[in-house]
């Protein structure tokens, strides 16, 4: 069985899994939890070398390690990370924290592969389905490198992407320079970032649920109805990281759908047919105003939002809104988008 | 009233410029194509920012041609081959399509080439090529058409922009039709002098993009316009560019 460690400081506030949110984990993971609670620098260095001759599928650490350095000072797990990668590459870093992501500086996030706050791991709604992406993808990713040594980098993304006949050029040329030089141990680390932050993580090639709704001229209601949500099971991303909670689909594959469904060529925004999807889901005209979409400011449904945006400048994923695209702005972050991702917007009103 | 043609000269289904040919799905189709072919080919034109630059915005557009506008402008620093002028001039190509957004019928969807001579902050040419795809628009139009004003939108940087004259609508003359291919290719033959071009027009990967442009673009636009001509002379080619002709 794959084994999953868990890093935490010995401080109160701390509070690593209790046995019952341990056994979730393992049981929605399938995996065997080693929590390691450490209260000094020295007992890191002692677990290190047991981490790397066990090989586990990954290790979850804490951000802030308090009082554990030898002044009593705060370690940041992301140095221990970067430790770790650098000892055993095949082990996923996932980090975790009360701390806000946002106040956490870049860089140090760079170290894990991806950060969840505490609670998204032992609370209510856990996030297993992403976790278990994660652990799987980096897996997959790694071996990958091992085994297709040889083989063309950009081949090798491909492969991990699988992207549509139809797009696949454009994703190649998309794929970061870092990416098409041999791998090194680190690279895998690399690649999985982009595949999971980037590639997935903004617009650009795939939609997520808000931006495919609104791509039809729904709300997440409408395109949830399983009449619709079916149709476009042939565009979702299939590739490395891909998360039934965070579904993609393939933007390139949208419109020909929706050509297959309503049987006619569209020009122009799919939206303005949203009508004929909802007659194929054979949904009642009364029942339908509450599964269009509606731009953010808006009280009616008669201006058919055209984009996603930010409610501000916080960029928080559930601040998202479907919006008008000329009531919003490029987010100034995003002003030099690297080729194929396209900027994130954020409502500025009407 | 359409005169019969013989069994024997019937045209094929795909000769149909003047009356189908108007379709914007095709000619965006024939667009991603070249776009499509200048990102792979894009280290050819390494040392020009803004060709990069274009390329950067096409991939939305490449992904959902029918779906996306694209507005793109690339310069080219070009010299006066005859040597009238010494200053260094830019040459400015431009393409912006822009399908129906709403669901108006009458809403026209953009398909516009430009081209465009600068010195120093000052315009010395521009000229736009035009399709219209409102064939029953109050004011008849030659589709396609060459206009040396109308609205160009904000597709050319800001020197020559501020230059162009929004107001000069006529003439529209009619024209060939062109894309964006065509229009590189056309621009590049009248700065064949300048060595950017010249060894762009060299390579076998330009020719074969450019030919299979004019076998998509020109082939029922000319085929048509012989056939209006020998067979419904009634119609008359000119008139054929104003109004939809039906062609049999």
């Amino acid at each position: 069985m794959n084994t999953l460690y868990w890093i935490d400081d010995t401080h109160d506030e701390g509070k690593p899994p209790d046995q019952r949110a341990k056994a979730r984990i393992e049981k929605a993971l399938k995996i065997k939890l080693l929590i390691a609670t450490i209260g000094s620098r020295s007992q890191f260095g002692e677990l290190l070398p047991t981490i790397v001759q066990e090989k586990p599928l990954g290790v979850i650490m804490d951000y802030q390690l308090t009082k554990v350095s030898e002044s009593g000072q705060t370690v940041f797990g992301s140095t221990w990370a970067a430790e770790i990668r650098a000892a055993c590459p095949s082990i996923a870093m996932i980090g975790i924290s009360h701390e806000l992501e946002k106040n956490i500086p870049t860089l140090r996030l760079k170290n894990f592969l991806e950060f969840f706050p505490r609670g998204q791991l032992t609370g209510i709604e856990p996030r297993f389905d992403d976790l278990s992406a994660l652990l799987k993808g980096y897996k997959r990713v790694f071996q990958a490198k091992t085994k297709e040594k040889d083989k063309s980098r950009i081949d090798l993304m491909k492969r991990l992407i699988r992207p549509p006949s139809s797009v696949a050029e454009l994703v190649s040329s998309a794929i970061p320079s870092s990416l098409r030089e041999p791998w090194d141990d680190e690279t895998p680390h690399v690649a999985s970032r982009w595949l999971w932050h980037e590639l997935q993580g903004l617009p650009g090639f795939l939609f997520d649920e808000l931006a495919l709704a609104t791509y039809l001229g729904l709300n997440l209601k409408g395109l949830n109805l399983s009449k619709i949500r079916s149709k476009f099971d042939s565009a979702r991303y299939k590739g490395e990281f891909a998360s039934e909670a965070r579904p993609r689909w393939w933007v390139a594959s949208i419109r020909r759908i929706c050509e297959q469904v309503i049987n006619r060529q569209i020009i122009g925004p799919v939206a303005n047919v949203r009508d004929k999807l909802l007659d194929i889901a054979e949904v009642a005209p009364v029942e339908r105003n509450l599964l269009l979409s509606r731009a953010h400011g808006h009280r009616s449904t008669h201006d058919i939002p055209d984009c996603v945006a930010y409610r501000d400048d916080e960029l928080e994923e559930r601040d998202r809104v479907q919006a008008v695209f000329d009531e919003t702005r490029v987010d100034e972050r995003d002003l030099n988008m690297p080729f194929g991702f396209e900027a994130r917007r954020i409502y500025k009103g009407r | 009233m359409k005169k019969k043609l013989s069994k024997s000269s019937k045209p094929t289904p795909t000769a149909t410029y003047f009356s189908k040919e108007r379709n914007y799905s095709n000619l965006v189709e024939q667009e991603a194509q070249f776009f499509t072919r200048l990102l792979a080919a894009k280290d050819e034109f390494q040392g020009n920012l803004t060709v990069r630059q274009a390329l950067q915005n096409t991939s939305g557009f490449l992904q959902d041609p029918t779906g996306r506008d694209l507005s793109i402008s690339v310069s080219f620093d070009v010299t006066d081959f005859r040597g009238k002028s010494n200053a260094p001039q830019k040459l400015f190509l431009g393409t912006r399509l822009q399908p129906r957004k709403s669901t108006d019928p009458n809403q026209n969807p953009q398909f516009t080439q430009y081209f465009c001579l600068a010195e120093g902050g000052k315009l010395l040419t521009r000229v736009h090529f035009d399709r219209e795809f409102t064939l029953e628009a109050a004011e008849k139009k030659p589709c396609p058409h060459i206009q040396f004003g109308g609205r160009p939108g904000a597709l050319m940087n800001h020197a020559a922009h501020m230059h162009w004259v929004e107001l000069v609508d006529k003439p529209r003359i009619p024209s060939m039709p062109f894309c964006s291919a065509l229009l590189w290719h056309w621009a590049f033959l009248e700065y064949q002098h300048v060595p950017e071009f010249a060894r762009i027009l060299r390579k076998p990967w330009w020719n074969e993009t450019v030919k299979h442009a004019e076998a998509s673009i020109l082939n029922s636009f000319f085929s048509d316009g012989r056939r209006l001509i020998e067979y419904q002379p009634h119609y008359g080619l000119l008139n054929a560019f104003y109004t939809e002709c039906a062609i049999s």
